[in-house]
């Protein structure tokens, strides 16, 4: 078991989306589309949604055995969500909120929507250990850890950021990560987030939505 | 006239709540929905939630905990800001009289680390309240599996602490 590092800072990408999230002002700067409008972000129930989707950029990562990459995530919406097995309060709950939301589906939309829980604590979160950790919440949530590059790379992809914290006296240390609920559309790009706080009833209502717009508008 | 009666239980029940202060040295907290959220297998860490109530007419301080069944208990509080969640120590929890405190998803709760047996739905977790005039106070956790339901949305005690 290594040391924890110190706080990922690389992972700041986080700003870039609360900048998006305030009126798209960052990606029309760095777009550089400065005549008319900057594109705003639209809100479908309890998710936002980003007005330009982003693909995402190669990574490998490991369910127990099962190795997936990029593609594994096409061909239906996802939650992506960066949490770690030592996680007492915010990663349980999330989960369960989650997997309580994906049982309210009709079994026709439930089969468009998948939940990636990707560790961010691969040091103590291997594979096998984040598979049966996300399994225990529900069917269906699929645990993911890998090497730290890979889990960034993602990470860093959507916005998402972590931080480790210190070692206290039992060596054990906490992880500071992004609350949200990531969205990956089922082309395969980063799509949006759901903020906390979840609640099962509107997040089962989002999904149902972004199922049904996706096949209204292919 | 059941208002008249109303009004003299209530007196009673003050005289007795004042007797009890007077006589009891201790302070009590009314503990309601005790329980530790139900884990996957293995995992080193669990939370324990419940309401904190202080019918009593002097402040209580929770100002630690402990228990058998794991090899530290701290508390904590979940909070978001800028959409990361972070994990703050409590290191005193004070109740005013008639206030309560709620440990809830999301919210404050212990931290339970490093259980020392394997705790399924139904099991009871034992655990002691370290109060801040160095009483202790016994509170029983059943163990849960919960339901999604919705994060708590307000903090009682803490209204920056939103769920996480």
């Amino acid at each position: 078991m290594s040391a924890p590092r110190p706080p990922s800072r690389a992972l700041l990408a986080a700003v870039a989306l609360t900048a998006l999230a305030a009126g798209g002002v960052l990606g029309w700067l760095v777009q550089g589309q400065r005549q008319g409008p900057p594109p705003q972000p639209v809100r479908v129930g309890a998710a936002l949604l980003l007005p330009e989707r982003t693909p995402l950029p190669a990574f490998r990562l490991a369910s127990g055995e099962r190795t997936v990459d990029q593609t594994a995530l096409r061909g239906r919406w996802t939650l992506l969500f960066f949490g770690y097995t030592h996680c007492p309060d915010v990663c349980p709950t999330t989960l369960t909120v989650v997997a309580e939301a994906l049982g309210r589906l009709p079994p026709a939309v439930r089969a468009h929507v998948g939940t990636w829980f990707v560790s961010v604590d691969p040091a103590r979160d291997d594979p096998a250990r984040a598979a049966s950790y996300a399994a225990f919440f529900g069917q269906g949530i699929v645990g993911l850890s890998g090497a730290r590059a890979d889990i960034d790379r993602l990470a860093r992809a959507v916005g998402a950021y972590y931080e480790l914290g210190e070692r206290d006296a039992g060596g054990g240390y906490v992880v500071n990560h992004s609350a949200s609920l990531f969205l990956v559309d089922p082309a395969g790009r980063f799509a949006g987030i759901i903020s906390p706080p979840f609640d099962a009833a509107s997040l089962a209502a989002t999904l149902e939505r972004l199922v049904q717009q996706e096949e209204a508008s292919p | 006239m059941s208002t008249r009666i109303a009004h003299a239980a209530l007196g009673l029940a003050a005289l007795a709540l004042a007797a009890a202060a007077a006589a009891g040295p201790a302070p009590r907290l009314a503990v309601e929905g005790a329980h530790v959220r139900a884990a996957p297998p293995g995992a080193p860490v669990l939370a324990g939630y419940m309401t904190l109530r202080n019918p009593g007419p002097r402040p209580i301080a929770v100002t630690g905990a402990s228990s058998p069944d794991f090899e530290r208990v701290e508390i904590h509080r979940t909070v978001v800001r800028g959409g990361v969640a972070r994990m703050e120590p409590v290191p005193r929890l004070e109740i005013a009289p008639g206030d309560a405190a709620r440990l809830e998803p999301g919210g404050m709760h212990l931290m339970l680390i490093g259980p020392r047996r394997k705790l399924r739905p139904g099991d009871r977790v034992r655990l002691t309240l370290h109060l801040g005039d160095g009483t202790e106070q016994p509170v029983e956790l059943p163990v849960r599996r919960m339901g999604g339901g919705a994060m708590h949305r307000h903090g009682g005690h803490a209204p920056e602490a939103h769920g996480g």
